[in-house]
């Protein structure tokens, strides 16, 4: 055997990697040849080094104990993921499977959404309707003497509005609710004075119950901010402690509710005394709540 | 024992020793907890060492040591029967260091520059004789040429030099194919000797 052809073997050899026949004759020329027998040393030791690298290398004794916490969290972490499937199963009624639910939690947010907006629709098109904008004191400003006294007595009563709420007016005429930097369009000064310059139907709802409707709507507005407010705190505590697909699904239920919350909002206030409209509204408030309610609990 | 019979009790032994493989791994899919600690015993110094080899740093070598068997854990249900659970573990460790490599490589090469890793490894302060110091030297210098590799071939080298595993082993460790295996190695243990030759001269004047 060659020198050149035992140095390309030599890794191998040190390997075990060579057949016993190729194996004996590299052995028999590095005990014969010095340069070759070198060669093998100094491989043989830089492996001996690497080893010795790799022996200094321990992990700490702490290893075990994260180990352990880690599992433990992580069972935690299912325990709460499961009991949140759970929950939502038992809230919207539906089987607690992943794609089955999630679709169903769909079905339901994009049903009650096309309702509400087929309600709508059918309101605007049906008949004409005062949109009264309740004001602090319960003003009804549906029937002024004239337009142009209408007109002054509308624009004086939402500057008065705006100054107390510190409303702005947006670029394109919305009367936008400063709320912590959420601004978000309410009613249109357009739609407002369209509104405004209809009439009531004979035998339209008397001041006083239109009153008591927007009242009721204000109160359950109210109960509803609350209770979001008040479980919001354990909700996010909650939320912190699922997994990342658990997380999206509530983010996706709770996102459903909202819209369903905002259109029944809207169509609340385009048609205020419309029994059916509230109902939308209360139910949408309530589900969100009890949702929120079950997940704080668990 | 005849040959046959030998054969015999080896091939029952190494179905023994399978079937012993394979309940571990069906424990382990169910989340057995005292099969996860003797996969940990077993295996989780070389991981670290592993994960050490492949980084350089000892606190993050500790940290995805332990994300690998977490990680192990969390997808204990994909582990296969013909897949022992080193391997699988090895696979684990091989994409988190990777990972943090791709992630990390700017501290990568900051590390290089850090003190030596034979102070970081020994905790002795006293003054060290000639040959402890040489080797001190030696493991930066081999820290330092570690990190001067491509991630394939230090992949390669360390997982060769901590476990000796097989070529076919790496291969499902790595996902390379056998050919890229030893070319890589090849290429990885001639640099390696290039950046270590001096030193190894030079201990062997002392």
């Amino acid at each position: 055997m060659k020198c050149e052809d035992c140095v390309a073997l030599l890794e191998e050899y040190g390997e075990d990697e060579l057949g016993e026949s190729l194996s004996d004759d590299v052995r028999a020329h590095v005990a014969a040849c010095v340069a070759c027998a070198s060669a093998f040393e100094e491989m043989r030791r830089a492996e001996e080094a690497y080893t010795s690298y790799f022996l200094a290398a321990e992990p700490t004794s702490a290893l075990w104990t994260n180990f352990q916490q880690g599992i433990e969290r992580e069972k935690a972490a299912r325990s709460i993921s499961t009991r949140f499937r759970q929950l939502l199963a038992n809230v919207f009624g539906v089987l607690s499977d992943r794609p089955a639910y999630a679709a169903t939690l769909a079905l339901i947010a994009v049903g009650i959404t096309f309702g509400v907006m087929k309600y709508r629709d059918s309101r605007e098109g049906s008949h004409l309707e005062a949109v009264s904008v309740p004001t602090s004191e319960g003003t009804d400003l549906r029937s002024p003497s004239s337009s142009t006294d209408a007109d002054k007595a509308l624009a004086m009563e939402l500057k008065r509005k705006m100054e107390d709420q510190r409303e702005t007016i947006g670029s394109d005429g919305a009367v936008l609710e400063g709320n912590k930097g959420n601004k978000r369009p309410r009613e249109t000064l357009l739609a407002v004075k369209r509104g405004y310059a209809k009439r009531t139907k004979p035998g339209a709802t008397t001041p006083d119950a239109k009153s008591l409707s927007n009242d009721s709507v204000r109160r359950a507005e109210q109960r509803y901010l609350a209770a979001i407010a008040a479980l919001s705190p354990n909700v996010n505590r909650r939320r912190r402690q699922l997994d990342g697909g658990a997380i999206a699904q509530l983010n996706q239920a709770i996102a459903d509710l909202d819209r369903m919350i905002a259109d029944t909002r809207k169509a609340v206030r385009e048609h205020p005394n419309d029994p059916l409209a509230v109902m939308y509204m209360t139910l949408a408030y309530e589900k969100k709540v009890e949702v929120f309610r079950q997940l704080a609990r668990s | 024992m005849t040959d046959i019979a030998t054969a015999g009790y080896l091939g029952a032994y190494a179905g023994t020793l399978m079937n012993d493989v394979r309940s571990l791994t069906e424990r382990i899919r169910c989340g057995d907890e005292d099969a996860f600690r003797l996969i940990f015993q077993q295996h989780h110094r070389l991981i670290f060492k592993f994960i050490y080899g492949m980084l350089g740093d000892r606190a993050l070598a500790e940290e995805l040591t332990q994300e690998t068997f977490l990680g192990a854990y969390r997808n204990r249900v994909t582990l296969r029967d013909d897949v022992k659970p080193s391997t699988w573990l090895y696979a684990i460790a091989k994409n988190l260091s990777r990972g943090s490599l791709r992630s990390r490589y700017r501290q990568i090469k900051a590390a290089e520059s850090e003190p030596s890793p034979a102070v970081e490894l020994s905790q002795d302060q006293s003054p060290a004789p000639d040959e402890q110091l040489l080797n001190k030297e030696l493991n930066r210098v081999i820290h330092d040429a570690l990190a001067e590799l491509d991630e394939d071939k230090r992949l390669v080298f360390t997982l060769k030099i901590l476990k000796q595993f097989s070529y076919g082993e790496m291969a499902e460790i790595t996902g390379f194919s056998i050919p890229k295996l030893k070319t890589d190695l090849h290429r990885a243990k001639a640099e390696m000797r290039r950046r270590v030759r001096l030193y190894l001269e030079v201990s062997d004047e002392v």
